[in-house]
């Protein structure tokens, strides 16, 4: 399998504006230094509870926020990619390396080249209630990417609109009306419809299901592996609903106050997470089985504020393994053996 | 062991006559809550789960109205029919034999009060007598018997309703009342494991983060040791971590207090880990009940079961329910489950099945099981 999707060491920060003159004051680190890599033709989930960052990484991945530093490369062969970090460790400032980035790194992009990315990559949002327009008809809305991007207008659009709404699952008498006349599930169709048409070879799915019943659910969730089969789609799964994400994923990432704290194989992190905080986070989900009760709270106290993240490993002041290196240096992801990558000192003690 | 039932649901018929047409919302409901269980309210989304625990406390929102029915509560040795409560009565009951958890806590804060302000709120309602007898006692022991404030708190407990000792209480320079009322919401605080109780007593509900909030309102529901706690999905919006927190919290809290707890729900994880009942919610009927166990081990009704199946297990294929969930304006004939049904049979189609109970303490609305 070859990488898609890569990002090294993204960043965004929000600042936060204070005082008579309104200057910047503070920063929000809502994603500080992300790397990794999709394989094509996986589903890749990332997890973490709210306010961890995930949601702002796969905006920052589709551009929707242009990205404080770090690369992010889509479909670009792995020489190119290899020489642009080597000239970054070498020469930082030279030209060679600033026409490499212009050209290939999606995080310098501008303008037009931003226009034709869209149509690689797309979107479903979690609420389909707000993320669709309320005045526009759902044949409008499915058009709509085809018409900004000049791939199709008219009767031609029409046959793509009709043939894509079939596709998930709604009939074409869907056509002239609006969202509000449709249940929770169906607009989420809809939305699924507006992020195919186009053809995208990624999606990014940010917590498409948890607006919607159990049993619709599932329904989705079915609706999203057939069309990722048949039309060769790469997924990011974001959700905070691990059984979800364990059932759907073929890699997962665990994400902590805007850093990756462990990522391996979907079964590998859901049948020995190797990070406390993972620990903690599988064995918080509530079992659907009574004979398996745990009476016990894996995690206590709350997020700290990504205003101020403690110094040292993100995760120390809540961590039952903390030690006074932790308190100190920050761990990097390091490999644990078979592609399991985790930043802990406890796991790898020479991790830094 | 003996249970008493301290909720008994009968027969319960809520409409709401909306433009589209009357929505028949709940369509005979029969739940009981016994003394010291927690029953989890189980059902998707307009089912009639919120309805149904909002009717125990006569809190239906227009155009919602109650046609139909009885709903019982154990009051000391008496059983009341809320339904038939006027408005002091109800006013009682609320709050101090019954109180709620709703979903949203920061809708269900009030923004520009302190959470002190708000704790104190109910108790000043149903537990000021007490209060005031504690502020006598302490100014007996100080030999201020006879001072006007200790005067005056008599009056306030024999006569609290006449114009003079509103008028006068107004002069009181103690507040005795108010002070207690203070102490105690610091302890409630305390007792659902907020760490700096003094502090958080005086912060306003956009100080809090999303699981100390929830952890305000239990706080809140708690002020008069209610014999029945309801929870109408509590821990919904919150994170996995913190859910935990919260279910152990609630799981302390009946150990504690011995309330029975009606948990309403949608996540049949948190059913499974906290609930000792069930009850099984379906377009405005409840379709089974049964011990959690007896639930998950072998349900009846064939939407519990298709409702269990559909729970992700990686590995296989994600089952889903065919079908929609049906439009409660105009609700098809006899079981409303039948067009999703496998099982569906002709008597399905001509009248409702009515709730048996198959096993001891199973019941089920199935023409499978019975009845015709």
């Amino acid at each position: 399998m070859s990488q898609l999707l890569q990002i090294r060491d993204l960043k965004k920060y929000y600042p936060i504006f204070g005082g008579v003159l309104k200057r910047t004051v503070a920063q929000v680190k809502a994603v500080d230094g992300v790397s990794l890599d999709v394989m094509k033709g996986e589903c890749f989930g990332l997890v973490g509870e709210s306010g961890c960052g995930k949601t702002t990484l796969g905006k920052t991945i589709l551009r929707l926020q242009k990205p404080k530093a770090g690369s992010i490369f889509f479909g670009v062969p792995q020489d190119v990619i290899r020489e642009i970090t080597e000239l970054q460790k070498s020469s930082p400032k030279s030209r060679r390396l600033r026409r490499l980035r212009e050209q290939y790194d999606i995080s310098t992009y501008r303008g037009r080249d931003l226009l034709l990315l869209r149509r690689k990559m797309q979107v479903v949002y979690q609420d389909p209630t707000t993320s669709l327009d309320p005045r526009m008809l759902v044949k409008d809305i499915i058009a709509e990417p085809l018409v900004a991007q000049g791939i199709a207008k008219g009767q031609e659009a029409r046959k793509m609109v009709a043939e894509m709404l079939d596709r998930v699952g709604l009939s074409d008498r869907a056509f002239y009306r609006f969202p509000h006349e449709f249940s929770g599930g169906q607009r989420q169709r809809i939305a699924i419809a507006r992020a195919l048409v186009s053809r995208p070879d990624f999606v990014i799915l940010d917590e498409p299901t948890s607006a919607v019943d159990v049993s619709v659910r599932a329904q989705l969730l079915n609706l999203f592996t057939d069309l990722q089969k048949e039309y060769g789609l790469t997924y990011m799964f974001i959700s905070h609903d691990l059984s979800i994400v364990e059932c759907i994923s073929n890699r997962v990432a665990i994400m902590y106050l805007g850093k990756l704290v462990e990522h391996a194989s979907s079964e590998a992190i859901f049948k020995e997470p190797l990070h406390p905080y993972s620990q903690a986070l599988i064995a918080s989900v509530p079992v659907p089985d009574p004979t398996q009760r745990k009476e016990r709270v894996p995690l206590s106290g709350e997020v700290p504020s990504p205003v101020n993240p403690p110094v040292g490993c993100r995760f120390h002041p809540r961590c039952p393994l903390v030690m006074s290196i932790c308190k100190q240096t920050e761990p990097q992801l390091k490999d644990a053996g078979n592609q399991h990558y985790v930043a802990c000192f406890a796991v790898n003690p020479e991790g830094s | 062991m003996s249970q008493t039932t301290l909720i008994k649901v009968k027969d319960l018929y809520v409409n709401f006559y909306t433009y589209a047409g009357v929505v028949q919302a709940l369509d005979g409901v029969n739940v009981d809550l016994k003394q010291g269980e927690i029953l989890g309210l189980v059902g998707e989304t307009g089912c009639g789960k919120s309805v149904t625990s909002l009717s125990i406390l006569n809190l239906v929102p227009a155009p919602g109205k109650i046609e139909g029915g009885s709903i019982l509560v154990k009051k000391g040795e008496t059983n009341d029919d809320v339904l038939l409560m006027d408005d002091p009565e109800l006013r009682q009951m609320r709050g101090r034999d019954v109180s709620m958890i709703f979903q949203e806590p920061r809708a269900y804060l009030n923004p520009v009060y302190t959470v002190e302000n708000q704790i104190s709120e109910s108790m000043l309602v149903h537990r000021k007598e007490e209060f005031l007898k504690r502020g006598i006692g302490e100014l007996e022991k100080e030999k201020k018997g006879k001072s006007f404030e200790a005067k005056l708190y008599r009056r306030m407990i024999t006569k609290p309703s006449s114009i003079t000792t509103r008028l006068l209480g107004k002069l009181s320079r103690q507040r005795v009342w108010k002070k207690e009322a203070q102490k105690e919401v610091v302890s409630v605080l305390k007792s659902v494991e907020i760490s700096d109780p003094d502090r958080v007593a005086r912060m306003y509900p956009h100080e809090l983060s999303g699981g100390m909030a929830q952890r305000v309102v239990i706080a809140m529901s708690l002020a008069c040791n209610p014999s029945v706690l309801i929870a109408d999905e509590p821990t919904t919006n919150l994170d996995v971590t913190v859910q935990a927190q919260i279910l152990n919290l609630i799981r302390q809290l009946k150990k504690k207090y011995a309330s029975s707890i009606l948990y309403i729900t949608h996540d049949l994880g948190v059913v499974a880990q906290l609930c000792d009942r069930v009850a099984v919610m379906y377009a405005g009927n409840v379709i089974e009940t049964a011990d959690v166990f007896e639930v998950f081990k072998s349900p009846f009704h064939p939407y519990t079961r298709a409702l269990l199946e559909s729970i992700p297990t990686p590995g296989k294929e994600f089952k889903s329910i065919p079908g929609l969930v049906p439009s409660l304006v105009d609700p098809i004939s006899g079981c409303r489950f039948r067009d999703r049904c496998r099982y569906a049979m002709e008597i399905c189609q001509k009248t409702k099945p009515p709730f048996l109970e198959v096993k001891p303490g199973h019941f089920a609305a199935c023409y499978l099981y019975g009845g015709s």
